[in-house]
């Protein structure tokens, strides 16, 4: 039953999501910071009506060598922050995403977003957080919001909200796992929130955190009636579903990614397949998925297609 | 010389009168999912679409899922897409979508595929009912159809009745029959005999061309060197087919008298110039449009800014590169 009523609340808020007032503005860089080799690039986006975890807005340089714009996740700055700032975090793993890596402060982007579904509400209890790489980014938002609650500034939220989060982190190495220096400050923002915060980060060679992938501490650490919120690379996504199998009443969401044209449900160019072999648009009907949606068939072809190109 | 008042963007496209020459190429622009993926503003572009006559996406009798995915890749200077026609149909797209379409302020160009004359046939007549039905009287100056003769990536149909101009004429005299308002009829680029398939539709009384749709292409996986799109072959559009695309309009602008819409890498307003010098009576915004769902409106704004420079009206712009 409390799955039920958490599916009924999640519906609930991806409707709110969906009467957004986006637009595509130029939006000035007014920040970079390099964490390694990706990039947090801070955006004066005009007129920016706020986002929630999970949301994206598709990014390019107004002088730009590539034919098409490329989907990221909003990392920070539901409205923009108090600094009016907009952060997206970016690893350069091909010719858009390079373009954007390298912008400098002063440059201009087209912004068209928010677009998509985000995370629901956190439901009450734990909420575990599974985040891989780049598939941290939009727990930022995550925590802004859960720390407005009672600090104020972020989209606030309705429900009473977890009173407890397990936040799992992710790394190919020391450099990707930079970008927990942006995440350290929110989650001190939920402690003093009144919520309990504990981060676990994970790198595969243990230079940072202990040694291993996200999924061997999710498999230690998942409990009977988590909700769990992931991020991250199709096999660590396939992985924590299947883990969330194997332990009663949890439930998953997870933001999935796949190359975009559009964004906004015109070419239809975003497919994956769904448990029940539709196809999803990922930028209409996600990014943000319930577990069952996507990974509740069989495993073996689920998602991947789409899911292991992301913005390139 | 029209440099005093504003500048009059105003062509027909048969019994539809547009506003201005920009409209969106089908399958490029969804104005109702984009409406609510935009939200507030999406609303506003439902209100007051961004394109003067508005094209949705090809829709076949049955419903079609579309092709496997990846279905989309960015290539140089454009990109290729394997969609597939996804459509739910359309009994479906008479009973869901219709009635909304119906209701946008511009005129709306349907737009179906087939995979032999006699669908394409059957196809306008379900068509041709539900309009009468929705709108009675005289709905010809608000709404068209496009037959779809030339969409790359299916396995039957569509292009390979698009690339033969005996399957084309057949398909066209078919649909006639039974569609009394404005029938567009879109062409594939991939053929040597492109004028000959424009003359044989407008001998079967098409009212205006189409072209073009995109050039059959292929992309590899970078590690594998396989191919990369689901559907294994693509059609590519963007900056990259504009020439290509002008060639096209320009031999056929030359073959027939009904007016032709001028598709192929439209970005700028320079683009649809050269769409219209060429012989195209309006244009439409193609993948281009997919980043930015206002172009068309854009391009139409620069549009009569540009010919209040040069001081030339649309009218004599019209095939101007063969004088």
């Amino acid at each position: 039953m409390p799955r039920k009523m958490r599916v009924a609340r999640a519906e609930e808020f991806w409707v709110e999501a969906l009467v957004a007032d986006s637009q595509r503005v130029k939006a000035r860089v007014r920040a970079v910071e390099k964490l390694g080799g990706q990039v947090v690039i801070g955006l004066d986006v005009k007129d920016w009506v706020g986002a929630r975890s999970g949301q994206f807005a598709m990014l390019q340089p107004v002088r730009s060598r590539c034919f098409l714009p490329r989907a990221f996740s909003v990392f920070t700055g539901a409205r923009g922050g108090a600094t009016g700032i907009v952060n997206f975090l970016i690893a350069p793993v091909g010719r858009g995403t390079e373009e954007l890596a390298a912008m400098r402060e002063g440059e201009e982007v087209w912004v068209l977003g928010p677009l998509g579904r985000h995370f629901p509400e956190p439901p009450d209890g734990r909420l575990v957080v599974v985040g891989g790489g780049t598939g941290v980014a939009p727990f930022g938002l995550l925590l802004e919001s859960l720390a407005g609650q009672k600090g104020g500034g972020a989209v606030p939220g309705n429900g009473a909200g977890p009173n407890e989060i397990l936040l799992l982190l992710g790394f190919a190495g020391e450099e990707q796992a930079r970008s927990v220096k942006w995440i350290e400050p929110l989650t001190d923002a939920v402690r003093s929130s009144g919520v309990g915060v504990e981060t676990v980060v994970m790198t595969e060679k243990g230079e940072r955190g202990s040694q291993g992938l996200v999924t061997d501490a999710l498999a230690e650490r998942l409990e009977s009636g988590d909700s769990v919120f992931a991020c991250g690379p199709i096999a660590m996504c396939e992985t924590t579903w299947t883990l969330a199998q194997n332990v009663s009443g949890v439930s998953t969401w997870f933001s999935l990614e796949a190359s975009m044209a559009c964004g906004t449900g015109s070419c239809q160019g975003c497919v994956l397949p769904s448990a029940k072999g539709t196809l999803l648009k990922v930028c209409r009907d996600g990014p943000v998925f319930q577990g069952e949606r996507v990974f509740g068939g069989s495993s073996e072809s689920t998602g991947k297609a789409a899911s292991e190109r992301g913005s390139t | 010389m029209s440099t005093e008042g504003p500048v009059d963007l105003k062509v027909n496209l048969g019994p539809l009168e547009l506003s201005h020459p920009l409209i969106n190429a089908s399958g490029t622009l969804d104005l109702l999912e984009t409406g609510e993926a935009l939200g507030t503003r999406g609303g506003t572009v439902v209100r007051n679409p961004p394109v003067a006559a508005y094209v949705p996406k090809t829709v076949t009798l049955s419903p079609r899922q579309g092709n496997d995915p990846p279905r989309i890749v960015e290539t140089s200077g454009g990109m290729l897409n394997s969609i597939g026609l996804p459509n739910p149909g359309l009994d479906a797209f008479i009973a869901t979508e219709l009635p909304k379409l119906a209701d946008l302020p511009c005129p709306v160009i349907l737009n179906i595929g087939g995979f032999s004359p006699v669908e394409y046939a059957e196809g306008a007549a379900m068509l041709r009912a539900a309009v009468d039905d929705r709108m009675g009287g005289d709905w010809t100056s608000r709404i068209g159809l496009e037959l779809n003769i030339s969409c790359p990536n299916v396995h039957s149909g569509c292009m390979s009745i698009g690339t033969n101009p005996l399957e084309s004429r057949a398909t066209v005299a078919a649909v006639r029959e039974s569609w009394p308002g404005l029938l567009v009829v879109k062409l594939t680029p991939n053929t040597d005999r492109i004028c000959e398939v424009a003359e044989a539709v407008e001998e079967a009384g098409a009212d205006a061309l189409s072209l073009v749709n995109t050039y059959k292409g292929l992309a590899l996986e970078r590690d594998s060197l396989r191919p990369y799109l689901g559907g294994m072959t693509g059609g590519l559009s963007g900056p990259a087919i504009k020439p290509l695309a002008l060639w096209a309009v320009y031999q056929v602008y030359n073959a027939v008298e009904v007016p032709i819409v001028g598709i192929g890498g439209v970005e700028c307003v320079q683009d649809v110039l050269d769409h219209i010098a060429c012989g195209a009576t309006a244009v439409a915004v193609g993948s281009a449009g997919l980043r930015d769902p206002w172009l068309a409106e854009k391009l139409a704004g620069q549009l009569a800014d540009e010919l209040q420079i040069r001081g030339v009206e649309l009218g004599k712009v019209v095939g101007c590169a063969h004088l």
